[in-house]
């Protein structure tokens, strides 16, 4: 069984903390991302899992051995780095088969395993070429061959992705699904783009400061989010961010600012109870804004109207950034809405998708 | 590149190189002529060209290898075994420091790693001749004057500084992930220094080992004042036909194209890595 | 990751037992046959050593420095150094910036130009020596044939006092100018092409172009260029042993031959180290103010 625990994982630079008393516990066969902005300690905590950094307090655990002073080579793990690191000096072939050789595999059965893996990765007519006559492409495949070949416990990807090219790396992320649903290996993959986090993650960290903020599945941290970090860091374009007093007459809730005044939802009125008339923070991702003609039938009560100075075309979205009593938002509409810069456009609401947050915790009430 | 930046055409450009390279290679070329003359050519005024000039003999060549030969033999022994170890040590020796230095972090009391660097590289900038008193001092009380091996200890101290600052121009370009990946694959630190970083800075090696060759191979100075007639190496070989023996240029110019013969062998067969190792790290 | 926290992670990837003894074997031996000297250089300076029955060593406090201050002889060998090093320098400099500039031209041969300029560093200084004595000979070198020849007349290259230093400083040119033109045009050849393009859409052209854009890329090689070549220059005496041996007269006498002569011709050691150790003083100080000078155009980022 190779799942990894962490268990109160501190790292520090000095008086810098990078890592504060981190709990994370791997499945076995489990595709988890680790995301956050850089910095964050996300890099750190996976290097520190392959033993590349050293661990100021806290142990972790791989497969159920304790690894706290045991070198990288011992830990039966891979590595694919940003930059690939690939050895100069070896082709392909040597790059992909060093980890064997340094095993003392026999030749034969090297011979097997390089070929395999050059088979399922497409790289089979490249492994005599040297790193530098390859591809960006190329050579991320030749790295994760390298990884593939040791058969290793667990995987360990440090935004492997992040030097390609847009359209490769869409076409990457599908190939990585691919590999793990065929490999099944333990795998930690670390990102910061939280895109890549939702789509390939079978649960998703999100970390900062060195801090978990939230660990679930993906639909989960992006419907749910924990606090306003987390629920602005996931998505995008990101989720607006509304300052707001909760005002109430008559069993009805209102969350209003100089833009707008919108009802609460019956169904939450509940968990805001003890935050009436207090200022809040007001969240509403930009696809839960739409225009009228959109929403079907809507609550009255909860459009809001709105001056337009940015839109852009994504050929399948129109997505506009309008301002309305000062503040300033961002609406996912349909792709052909009609709407010119300096109208005014009236915006619905979906009332039922929105987060309150407290303002001083940051933390979700709703 | 536009053209025409600062001159108005190629051939001005040519020219003017064509000029230097005419500077460069006459001394050369008359050196290697009087290697081939005639002594009465010599005394009687220069001579520019062979056969039209003077006519040109080939027997001090011939003198100078098969007569004189033991006289040179020594010497090129002498100055072959002292610059090849004193440089294989100094660029072992210095590629050991800087890789230390870039990838481990020293304090010895107030001492950092950019201060024990500069420290290192700092013992280029004292003359010579301050510490070539003292050494001949500490030699001669060691038993070790005029001995190939008080050569090479000397030329180790004196040209690792070198090394230590060509290589760590070289290691400090290396991505330290390649060694992660290397220790992540089952390499020990050892095994990835051998097997990993080393073939990555062979270029590197290879050019600090031609410079530190040829420093050693011209070296005067400590030669000089340091050996005898038992460790006597080339460039003493030629000032000492001057002395003993009078301007005798002809034999003269024979012995200093021997002694260029290897230097330019080298250079023009590594010269490519020689390139690369000079680009300074600021300061 | 921030540059800080990668910097602070790489110096420590090897443990503390494989990085010192990595270091340990270059430290001893600096330890031993460098800093050791040199401290008993400036013992010796203050000792009087006598070949009387056997080798003694004695004190003898300020008296070979007092000496020192007083020789002509030293003010000579300092000012013939220093018109050495700062007339050899720059010319190398100038010279050697002109042809890196000219090769870095993209002409046709640039590798065979490049290989041939390296030559003359190639060779010991003992024999540019030589060289420099044949071609420089009053009667029979081809130099004063040549300047006869175009009605310069016949100079007196190596025998006249006031020609003698001159004569030393080309041959010092001659063979010290590669090694400034190889490191300028390692320096041209990193300046990324962006830069003169952009400069040149702006209307830079020539003179404006090198001023502006190209000199100011290039001020931190060429400032450790002229740095490494006048370390180097303070130091000439193999040339001047060969070509004049310090004449004629003491006119192109350099410190470090000074030292020599008086440490191992006339064996008077202790005054040798006490000269040796003088020449520390304009070298140190050399390097502080031109360091100091150009503080500013130190650093260049390509960003």
């Amino acid at each position: 069984m190779a799942e990894v625990v962490l268990h109160e994982v501190t790292k520090k630079f000095g008086d810098f903390v990078a890592v504060n008393a981190l709990d994370l516990r791997v499945e076995d066969g489990e595709f988890i991302v680790l995301v956050g902005p850089s910095g964050c300690g996300k890099t750190t905590i996976l290097r520190m899992v392959a033993g590349l950094e050293e661990v100021t307090t806290g142990e972790i655990y791989i497969g159920g051995r304790s690894v706290g002073n045991v070198s990288p080579k011992d830990r039966n793990i891979a590595m694919v780095f940003q930059n690939y690191a690939l050895y100069p000096h070896m082709n392909v072939y040597g790059n992909i088969s060093f980890g064997l050789r340094l095993h003392k595999v026999p030749k034969r059965e090297i011979d097997k395993q390089v070929r395999q893996v050059a088979e399922l990765l497409g790289i089979t007519d490249k492994l005599r070429n040297k790193p530098k006559e390859l591809s960006g492409g190329e050579r991320q495949r030749v790295a994760l061959g390298r990884a593939i070949a040791r058969h290793p416990e667990v995987f360990l990807f440090d935004e492997p992705l992040s030097n390609l090219d847009a359209k490769l790396r869409v076409a990457m992320r599908a190939e990585l699904q691919e590999l793990h649903y065929k490999l099944k290996t333990t795998t930690i993959y670390v990102t910061h783009d939280q895109a890549e986090a939702l789509t390939l993650g079978e649960r998703v960290a999100v970390i900062k400061d060195g801090v978990t903020q939230q660990y679930n599945d993906p639909q989960t941290v992006y419907d749910h989010p924990v606090n306003i970090f987390v629920a602005g860091f996931m998505g995008s374009p990101a989720m607006n961010f509304f300052p707001a007093r909760l005002t109430g007459k008559e069993g009805r809730l209102y969350v209003a600012n100089p833009g707008f005044k919108l009802k609460v939802p019956q169904d939450k009125i509940g968990k805001l109870e003890g935050y009436l008339d207090r200022d809040v923070v007001l969240g509403i991702r930009p696809e839960n804004l739409k225009t009228q003609g959109m929403a079907a039938d809507h609550d009255p009560e909860a459009i809001l109207e709105a001056r337009v100075y940015v839109r852009e075309h994504t050929g399948d979205e129109l997505i506009i950034h309008a301002k309305t009593g000062g503040l300033e938002l961002v609406a996912r509409l349909a792709p052909r809405t009609e709407v010119a810069i300096d109208q005014r456009i009236t915006l619905v609401a979906e009332m039922e998708s929105m987060h309150i947050f407290d303002k001083d915790t940051e933390e979700t009430v709703v | 590149m536009v053209k025409k930046t600062m001159l108005s055409s190629n051939a001005a450009t040519y020219g003017m190189l064509l000029l230097w390279a005419l500077i460069v290679l006459f001394p050369f070329y008359w050196l290697v002529t009087t290697s081939f003359k005639e002594i009465g050519d010599v005394f009687r005024g220069p001579k520019y060209l062979p056969w039209v000039d003077f006519t040109p003999t080939t027997k001090w060549w011939y003198r100078m290898w098969v007569v004189e030969g033991r006289m040179l033999f020594r010497p090129l022994v002498n100055s072959l075994v002292i610059a090849t170890s004193s440089s294989l040590f100094a660029v072992t020796f210095g590629s050991m420091a800087a890789y230390a230095l870039e990838r481990f972090r020293f304090k010895f009391g107030p001492m950092k790693n950019r201060d024990i660097f500069l420290w290192i590289v700092s013992q280029r900038v004292m003359p010579p001749i301050i510490i070539a008193l003292a050494l001949f001092v500490m030699f001669h009380f060691a038993g070790l004057l005029d001995t190939q091996l008080a050569l090479i200890f000397v030329y180790i101290a004196a040209h690792t500084p070198i090394a230590v600052w060509m290589m760590s121009n070289f290691i400090s370009q290396l991505p330290i992930s390649i060694e992660e990946a290397a220790l992540v694959d089952g390499a020990s630190r050892t095994q990835a220094f051998f097997r990993v970083v080393l073939p990555m800075i062979a270029p590197g090696i290879a050019a600090t080992f031609l410079l530190c060759f040829i420093f050693a191979w011209n070296e005067f100075l400590f030669a000089l004042m340091l050996t005898g007639g038992e460790a006597q190496t080339m460039p003493l070989l030629i000032a000492a036909q001057h002395f003993q023996r009078g301007p005798q240029w002809w034999d003269i110019s024979v012995l200093a194209l021997i002694t260029i013969i290897p230097v330019v062998i080298l250079v023009v067969s590594l010269q490519r890595y020689f390139v690369k190792g000079l680009i300074p790290i600021g300061k | 990751m921030n540059a800080k926290k990668r910097k602070q992670r790489a110096t420590e990837f090897i443990e503390q037992r494989t990085g010192r003894a990595f270091l340990a074997p270059t430290v001893i031996i600096l330890l031993a046959l460098t800093l050791f000297p040199f401290l008993l250089t400036i013992i010796l300076s203050f000792s009087r050593i006598t070949f009387a029955d056997g080798v003694q060593i004695h004190f003898a406090g300020l008296a070979n420095w007092s000496r020192l201050f007083a020789d002509a002889r030293l003010w000579n060998a300092l000012s013939n150094t220093l018109i050495l090093v700062v007339f050899g320098v720059s010319v190398q400099f100038l010279i050697g910036l002109w042809l890196a500039l000219l090769v870095n031209r993209k002409i046709k041969g640039q590798s065979f130009f490049k290989v041939l300029f390296l030559l003359p560093m190639l060779l010991a200084p003992i024999t540019v020596g030589y060289m420099g004595r044949m071609m420089f000979s009053y009667v029979r070198g081809p130099i004063n044939d040549i300047f006869h020849l175009v009605g310069l007349g016949r100079i007196e290259w190596l025998i006249s006092g006031d020609v003698a230093l001159l004569t030393i400083l080309l041959a010092d040119i001659w063979q010290w100018t590669p090694l400034m033109f190889l490191m300028l045009f390692v320096g041209l050849q990193a300046i990324p092409k962006e830069f003169e393009e952009a400069a040149n859409i702006d209307g830079a052209v020539g003179w404006q172009l090198f001023r502006h854009i190209t000199l100011p890329l290039l001020a931190p090689v060429a400032i450790a260029a002229i740095l490494f070549r006048t370390v180097e220059a303070f130091k000439i005496v193999d040339i001047i042993f060969i070509m004049t041996g310090g004449g004629p007269g003491l006119s192109t006498e350099s410190m470090t031959l000074f030292a020599y002569i008086s440490g191992l011709r006339t064996f008077d050691i202790s005054y040798g180290s006490a000269i040796s150790f003088t020449l520390f003083i304009p070298v140190l100080l050399s390097i502080g103010v031109f360091l100091a000078m150009t503080r500013r155009y130190r650093t260049v980022t390509f960003e």
